[in-house]
């Protein structure tokens, strides 16, 4: 009998599963605890929970939720617009940064196309990619730093897309402004670079890829509602690009993409600048705790400038199980052909202790 | 599956905590503060009657729901993605393993475009009129796109659609928007069973809830028995929640798995989880909202009746009626009057969509319509 795989696209076989985080219910459920003593370091949100000012203004909002939302999301982008220095016309709104992404690969890519990015970037590039049919080139990292110069050595006549996820997760590695300067100074005019930029708001002095835009070049930067803002699950994220790229991006968007909670919430935590300010000042102080520790514990460690930090461990499953055992879940790797790694997402400063503590256990056993 | 009742009851408890904040907050007046990102509700004069919403809004059930989910929001939705699609499998007595949500259903129509037309993988055909979003979509990748006109009583002409298909898929709205009209349940059936397996007979029921005709029938039941059928459904419509963006389908497991690769993962936000997991527990929504709507449309259509407009028999929480003149200007005369009805659907110049309101609304919408003709 022919089974259903035969019939459907032959890329699909193989596609890698996003695997997300493990949520905390789940794990609560198989260790028979409550909920409330789980701690969650392993999808990168924000510790502090959604901006309040964002909480208020949905709790106003859902009063008009059985009309359709503005599909094009004019009080929002406009905000957003400010915010970055663009026009309206410059941003698209994405149901997550990664319906952005969706879109430039649906726009752009055929069966048989390119895309580059780098070894470890961020998954959801290349399970895109591969949905419409198109092949990715992974270029080595050299100590997890993506190596810009040869992913443009790599470009083929088929290459349409390169994402730079900078920094890059997991690794958490960032490409500095001379590189993407040299960068931008030698990609081809016909290739569209997507700089995902979802962690920008936790970076102290981050590299300048709007000004790419501002002077038309075929560039996207991604951000997103889900990381500094609190907000991962209203979904919301965006692209900022040349006006032209974007009109060519709203054709693959559903007119409704983005719900109206969503851009209301997002809306009032843009200008909450204080819960960002709290949110950055608790991730940094966190992730210079981690830091420590893991010295101390003379652990391998990729010095991170985000909300998350990815440690050597020697065995990842195992490790991560027992971190599990100990009601803190933190990432495994293994997806990413990282097994002996972690990724641990920052949290207060009770859930980084809780976080150490429970790794000393697991790695003194 | 222990695990699951756990995982219910967890959920159940967080709308406890939002009722008990409820009590000891000042509530919120949700009809008086318009949201600032919406200039087109029924509000400061306007009334909107042009999009197919449910006037009434969410369940109350939903509404606590949501205001206990706030912690929720800084989380990826994964888990509680799971628990909405458990619900919705044993409501439609189906596995988990065959109901794909979306982000609407407007993003089900856009992942069954993809996978099922295109240039290799065949045409779309739809009917003419209909909703077109489905056919958009099929455009967008390439595909052939064949409209099939609406028989004289409104029904699709399935014979005529079976006949142009090949492979490909076939999108049946049903009630059918714009014309708030049924094909008839026997036709459907033996078309589904006629219909050649490698073609998809895609069955949009987004107004399922509204029809009550004995003529007209959900086909999630014929599901079991063919692997081409795949029914779409919506939360944007009885259960009032056209601005959260949830949607689902119903097919076998095989056909939703060729689907699945182009679902973004966590597409639906976690309100819209809340909001429909508990919409569903609550059964008034729906009766209520029949029973209001009903009476709202045997109103307007008794009074355009009396004003000499014929409406189409309507199964849904919209009508069409010929409004006897080109429809474009009385649209925007309409609009000068602060009532916004449906748009043109090319096939039908002379009639107008219009959605049945609150009663309020209808009478303000026939006080217009009279001063406009």
């Amino acid at each position: 009998m022919t089974s259903i795989w035969d019939l459907a696209n032959a890329q699909l076989r193989d596609l890698a599963v996003y695997e997300p985080g493990k949520p905390i219910e789940e794990t609560a459920r198989e260790l028979d605890v409550d909920p409330a003593q789980i701690i969650k370091l392993a999808s990168n949100e924000n510790p502090l929970g959604p901006s309040p000012k964002a909480v208020e203004a949905m709790r106003a909002a859902l009063g008009t939720a059985q009309l359709y939302p503005d599909g094009g999301a004019f009080y929002l982008r406009n905000a957003i617009a400010e915010r970055v220095g663009f026009a309206r016309e410059n941003i698209i709104l994405g149901n997550g940064s990664n319906e952005v992404i969706e879109f430039l690969c649906h726009v752009f890519l055929r069966a048989g196309d390119d895309i580059v990015t780098s070894q470890y970037a961020f998954i959801a590039y290349k399970i895109i990619a591969t949905v419409f049919g198109a092949r990715t080139i992974e270029i080595a990292t050299r100590e997890f730093e993506q190596d810009l110069d040869a992913m443009l050595a790599a470009i083929t006549p088929k290459t349409r897309l390169i994402f730079i996820a900078n920094p890059n997760n997991p690794t958490g590695v960032i490409s500095d402004q001379r590189k993407i300067d040299m960068y931008m100074s030698r990609v081809p005019e016909n290739i569209v670079t997507v700089f995902d930029e979802a962690y920008f708001e936790f970076i102290d002095r981050p590299p300048d890829t709007l000004r790419y835009v501002r002077e038309g070049r075929n560039v996207v930067v991604l951000r997103t509602f889900s990381k500094i803002h609190g907000l991962a699950g209203l979904r919301v994220g965006y692209g900022i690009a040349p006006n032209e790229l974007i009109k060519v991006l709203q054709k693959a968007r559903e007119p409704f993409n983005v719900n109206s909670i969503a851009q209301t919430g997002a809306l009032a935590a843009l200008a909450d600048v204080e819960h960002q300010r709290l949110t950055k000042r608790v991730v940094d102080e966190g992730r210079a705790y981690l830091e420590r520790e893991f010295t101390a514990m003379k652990l391998r460690f990729v010095p991170a400038v985000a909300n998350f930090i990815m440690i050597h461990v020697g065995d990842g499953a195992r490790v991560f199980k027992e971190m599990l055992a100990r009601k803190v879940i933190v990432r495994p790797l293994k997806g990413y052909g990282l097994a002996e790694w972690l990724r641990i997402s920052v949290g207060t400063m009770e859930q980084n202790k809780k976080c150490i503590a429970a790794l000393k256990e697991v790695l003194s056993k | 599956m222990n695990t699951k009742s756990i995982s219910r009851r967890r959920f159940a408890h967080l709308v406890g905590i939002g009722a008990a904040a409820a009590l000891v907050r000042p509530r919120v007046s949700f009809a008086t503060e318009p949201s600032p990102a919406r200039s087109t509700s029924s509000s400061g004069g306007i009334v909107r009657l042009s999009a197919n919403e449910n006037p009434y809004g969410p369940s109350k059930k939903a509404i606590e729901m949501m205001n206990g989910s706030y912690n929720l929001c800084c989380r990826y939705p994964d888990e509680h993605n799971d628990m909405l699609i458990d619900a919705l499998a044993k409501l439609n007595g189906v596995s988990p393993e065959q109901i794909l949500l979306g982000d609407g259903s407007g993003e089900i129509l856009k992942f069954a475009a993809e996978t099922f037309t295109g240039p290799s993988a065949g045409k779309m055909v739809v009917a003419d009129p209909t909703f077109e979003s489905i056919a958009h979509h099929a455009e967008v990748n390439g595909a052939e796109v064949v409209k099939v006109p609406l028989t004289p009583s409104f029904a699709h002409d399935l014979a005529k659609m079976g006949a142009a298909a090949k492979d490909g898929l076939i999108y049946v709205c049903n009630p059918n928007n714009p014309t708030a009209s049924i094909t008839p349940k026997n036709e459907l059936r033996n078309f589904i069973a006629n219909t050649a397996r490698s073609t998809i007979v895609f069955v949009d029921e987004a107004y399922f809830h509204y029809a009550d005709s004995p003529d007209y029938e959900s086909v999630i039941s014929l599901i079991k028995d063919h692997p081409n059928l795949i029914v779409a459904r919506t939360f944007s419509k009885i259960y009032g929640m056209a601005g959260l963006r949830c949607g689902y389908c119903v097919a076998q497991k095989e056909t939703i798995e060729k689907m699945r690769p182009r679902v973004m993962f966590d597409s639906v936000n976690c309100m819209a989880l809340a909001a429909a997991h508990a919409s569903l527990q609550d059964v008034d929504q729906v009766t209520n909202g029949k029973r209001l709507t009903n009476d709202a449309k045997t109103f307007t259509v008794t009074e355009l009746d009396r004003l000499g407009y014929k409406t189409i028999p309507s199964q849904a929480n919209f009508i069409m009626f010929d409004c006897k003149r080109p429809v474009v200007p009385l649209i925007a005369a309409m609009k000068q009057r602060n009532v916004q009805v449906g748009r043109l659907f090319p096939a039908m110049p002379n009639h107008m969509r219009l959605t049945i309101g609150k009663k309020s609304e209808m009478e303000a919408f026939l006080s217009a319509f009279k001063q406009t003709v």
